[in-house]
């Protein structure tokens, strides 16, 4: 089981920073994620714990040992490339067997890696065949099957699936999973995609702009978000945001308004907002509740009404606010008309006009039960 | 794309075909009408167009009487190695210039290219003495390095434009691997540049095959002339104009070349769009 630390790792392309001393502790045996939106840095990162990025500032420890200027192939990782990179000129046996013949390994040893790589990868008949006469999601495979061959300490996936297709994606993220509940190594996967990030990831480290924003198992973000950012980025569709006015404080309480003049009452365990501050509340769509039930209750004039079968998506006005609502298959609504939706008081989110999380008290934590983070920021900036 | 619609624009179109075919094509019909001519009918006054009776003699004593025969192999051989050679060149510099960064990185391309700019007569000045300043002058080897003039540095941006088109992802998926930069290059870059190293190969063979200025300057002996400077002493000088020999001699001469490229044409063809057609 093999750790990967980053310690106050800064790139700098020129004069451009791109990534901020990223202070970051990866648990051996993890699977971490790293996602954000396009340009946040996660390919970067991954590229300078693989060595093939210079780190301007800050080190990189794998296993304990700072591995900041060793090359690439002396680190003990085995990276999956986005394109696949297969050498088109060799066979599939061939790809996989070209680390370990530059690395000097006897035949019998190549022959009985590849042959073992191939089994788990279901690869065994397409040996030897040519990258290009192999389907997407078998050469991703094959790029798989080539990491797997160098037993390396750590694997580096770099957007994988993004080249596929959506059934594929699917298909390929459930073989990685499992791929790493076999092997067990510590696994770094970068993605924009947050469905991956979600499903796949014991651990989230959300980027943007070179910088983490949180470090999480996927419903500590999901359900606790420390910041907007990570609220609308994790969650699909994200979560709807509204204007509100902090109305009152008390000791340990406060009371914002909603648009429509609503009050509601909240308590918070640590940092009260000040009254007359203007605050952001974030619901996810998920969360509303057709009709009454809910602690609090809005009217939405519905413009647009997305059946999908299993799930409708309602997208409509609430006090000049756009709003998208998340129901059922079952949900059945006509496009023009208002509709009567609520929602609870431990669903709600609230962030400051700096984008931080108000810590709202809850009488339920939904993040419960959603396993221990296995990677911590220690100081993120 | 260009779309004909009327029949005045398809007949025009065909004229204008015509007489770029014509101007393309019937030097090579008079030279190798006048090849298969016997001197009497090559001399009329009145020429024709397709020799009364095929006459062979041309051929036969291109090839049995005087030097073509060593001076195809002297060719043959200097430009085949100067092909490679600057081929060889050519990658490792273009690959250099392509995908690593180093601070005089531009002002070298710059460099490379500017010996281009001259005319290869001028640059013959400085080959001269620096070739006899070595021992060179007079040699196949001394030969076949200036050819290099001629086609390394266009050669080099050649490579340069293909490699550029190679993913960094399979350069950098065998450096995971553990492989240096030479063995990258020679089990990776180059099995995938193949079309562009033989397009370039044949470039710098055409340019060498085709010279006279180079080889009537640097060789002096009659055993290492190539075939260019061959054609002119034998055929063509002040005191003797045997254009039916040298028309056949040039036919005798172009076969290689043309053989050549029958056989690696499906790659140069391939090397010449691999970059338009991805």
């Amino acid at each position: 089981m093999t750790d990967v630390k980053l310690d106050r790792v800064v790139k700098r392309f020129g004069e451009l920073e791109t990534i901020h001393g990223v202070n970051l502790n990866i648990e051996g045996g993890s699977f971490v994620v790293f996602v954000g939106p396009s340009g946040c840095g996660k390919s970067t990162l991954l590229r300078m714990i693989a060595g093939l990025e210079e780190v301007t500032e800050g080190d990189v420890y794998i296993g304990g040992k700072c591995v900041t200027e060793a090359k690439a192939s002396a680190r003990g990782i085995g990276m999956v490339f986005q394109s696949y990179a297969l050498y088109p000129h060799m066979t599939v046996r061939e790809n996989m067997s070209f680390g370990l013949e530059v690395a000097g390994e006897p035949k019998e040893v190549i022959a009985a890696r590849v042959s073992e790589a191939a089994e788990i990868l279901k690869l065994g008949e397409l040996l030897d065949r040519k990258p290009r006469q192999l389907s997407g999601g078998q050469r991703q495979r094959v790029a798989i099957g080539r990491t797997i061959v160098r037993q390396p300490k750590v694997f580096l996936f770099d957007e994988p699936l993004s080249n596929l297709d959506a059934e594929l994606r699917v298909q390929m993220r459930i073989e990685i999973t499992r791929l790493h509940e076999r092997l067990g190594n510590t696994m770094i996967y970068v993605t924009h995609d947050q469905v991956e990030a979600m499903t796949m990831a014991d651990t989230i480290v959300v980027l943007r702009d070179g910088a983490v924003e949180q470090v999480g198992t996927p419903l500590t973000l999901y359900h606790r978000p420390e910041n907007r950012f990570v609220a609308g980025f994790i969650g699909s569709p994200k979560m709807n945001f509204l204007p509100v006015r902090v109305k009152s404080v008390g000791s340990d309480s406060f009371t914002i308004t909603l648009p429509d003049g609503q009050d509601i009452s909240l308590s918070a365990p640590g940092r009260l907002p000040a009254s007359g501050e203007m605050l952001e509340l974030g619901i996810r769509p998920e969360h509303f509740i057709v009709g009454k039930g809910g602690d609090f209750e809005v009217m939405l004039h519905c413009d647009v009404v997305e059946e999908l079968g299993g799930t409708t998506y309602v997208y409509g006005e609430y006090d000049e606010c756009q709003i998208i609502v998340e129901g059922d298959g079952d949900l059945r609504i006509q496009r023009g008309k208002d509709g009567l939706f609520s929602f609870d008081r431990d669903r709600l989110h609230l962030f400051d006009d700096k984008g931080r999380a108000v810590m709202l008290q809850r009488d339920t934590d939904p993040s419960a039960g959603g396993g221990n983070s296995v990677a911590t920021v220690v100081t993120a900036n | 794309m260009l779309e004909l619609r009327t029949w005045r624009e398809k007949a025009g179109f065909i004229v204008i075909l015509a007489v770029i075919a014509f101007f393309l094509f019937f030097p090579v019909y008079w030279a190798l009408s006048s090849a298969f001519k016997a001197n009497a009918e090559l001399y009329l006054s009145d020429p024709t167009f397709v020799p009364h009776r095929p006459y062979l003699g041309h051929f036969i004593n291109a090839i049995t009487q005087g030097p073509l025969i060593l001076q195809l192999g002297n060719s043959l051989v200097t430009s085949t190695a100067s092909a490679l050679l600057n081929a060889v060149l050519a990658a490792l510099a273009g690959y250099s210039f392509a995908k690593f960064d180093y601070p005089v990185k531009r002002p070298l391309m710059l460099l490379i290219l500017s010996a281009q700019m001259f005319p290869f007569g001028v640059l013959l000045i400085s080959i001269y003495p620096m070739l006899q300043s070595v021992g060179l002058l007079d040699t196949r080897i001394g030969l076949t390095v200036s050819y290099i003039v001629f086609a390394l540095p266009v050669s080099t941006y050649m490579m340069y434009s293909y490699f550029k088109q190679v993913p960094n992802e399979l350069i950098e998926a065998a450096k995971v691997d553990g492989a240096s930069n030479m063995k990258i290059f020679r089990r990776i870059v180059m099995p995938i540049s193949l079309p562009a190293f033989i397009t370039v190969a044949l470039y710098a063979f055409m340019w060498s095959w085709n010279d006279l200025l180079y080889s009537m300057t640097l060789i002096t002996s009659d055993d290492k002339r190539t075939v260019g400077p061959g054609l002119l002493l034998r055929y063509i000088n002040e005191n003797n104009a045997d254009w039916g020999g040298a028309m056949a001699a040039s036919f005798i001469v172009a076969a290689p070349v043309i053989l050549v490229f029958s056989v690696l044409q499906k790659q140069f063809i391939g090397g010449v769009t691999s970059g338009a057609v991805k």
